[in-house]
């Protein structure tokens, strides 16, 4: 991990743009409680292809920490359950991308980032919140929402990288 | 040199189509075995005046007589069905509400303060979210 001036400048904007997606989600009405689009994940996607694995997980501990500081919520169980999910979302993304990068586009890296998200969300709740099983026949509802939110943020990443690709001297 | 210079690594891929197509079909199937686990009616419960009267499963045929505040009312269940087949109230709205066949539906009487419900086998799995 290079903490060169550029370096550090890059994740500085990363992690600020990803703390304001992060914030301004909140105000988004939701039609279930603990639906979210993770627009913010566009950020650290975007992280992961510009920078790589290191700098992608400290844009999302980031994002995490200060955007639960500006709402509010930190070190409540929805904060745990954010951070734990999007740590271990970016590991799954960084993983993929590592053993098959010619297999997915960011749009599939975005799907296993859902996938993974909502996956240790539910497990983590049923397990160590609320401590029922039942909290598991949500299963089918989190997977087509992460299907959902899995395309739309996977397509707006893969929009914008395309878009940075094009720029021959950005780096 | 970043993976986004790479042409390859930001092109839609079949494996996308493929991932999508497997996530959904996960999901329905989940749904579907759901459905098939709770929503399937096990009994009846007959309630009148806040009291439960009867709670008979909903498999066997037959038709029951109570007598309400304004006289008999029949109650028939038939495959399954539960309907009001017989009421002395003015309205009869309960014997207009017909056929009721899912756990959570029910018919209400007001005049006989009559209640017939449909229980399942499962309550409501939800039972607390956190925000």
């Amino acid at each position: 991990m290079q903490l060169r001036s550029r370096n550090i400048a890059l994740i500085s904007i990363l992690a600020s743009l990803a703390v304001v997606i992060y914030v301004m989600e909140t105000f988004i009405p939701r039609p279930l409680p603990w639906m979210r689009f993770g627009f913010g994940n566009i950020i650290v996607i975007i992280a992961l292809y510009l920078l790589g694995f290191k700098f992608a997980l400290l844009v999302a501990l980031i994002k995490s920490c200060v955007g639960a500081l500006i709402i509010g919520n930190l070190f409540t169980p929805a904060f745990l359950l954010s951070l734990s999910g999007g740590l271990l979302s970016v590991s799954i993304m960084g993983l993929m991308l590592s053993i098959a990068s010619a297999l997915f586009s960011p749009l599939g890296i975005s799907l296993w980032g859902a996938l993974t998200h909502n996956t240790a969300q539910l497990l983590i709740a049923s397990f160590f919140l609320i401590r029922s099983r039942a909290v598991l026949n949500l299963f089918p509802i989190f997977l087509l929402l992460s299907v959902a939110t899995g395309i739309v943020t996977g397509a707006i990443s893969l929009a914008v990288l395309k878009h940075l690709s094009l720029k021959k001297d950005l780096f | 040199m970043s993976l986004y210079k790479k042409p390859n690594a930001i092109r839609l891929r079949p494996a996308d189509g493929i991932l999508i197509i497997i996530l959904l079909s996960l999901s329905l199937s989940g749904f579907i075995l759901q459905k098939s686990k709770t929503n399937e009616a096990q009994s009846f419960i007959i309630e009148m005046d806040g009291k439960i009267l009867y709670r008979f499963p909903i498999h066997r045929d037959t038709t029951i007589t109570l007598h309400g505040k304004t006289g008999i009312v029949a109650v028939r269940v038939t495959d399954g069905k539960v309907c009001i087949a017989e009421s002395s109230c003015p309205l009869k709205i309960c014997m207009k509400t017909g056929w009721i066949t899912s756990p959570g539906q029910a018919i209400i009487c007001i005049p006989n303060k009559l209640i017939v419900s449909i229980e399942g086998k499962k309550q409501r799995s939800v039972d607390a979210i956190t925000q």
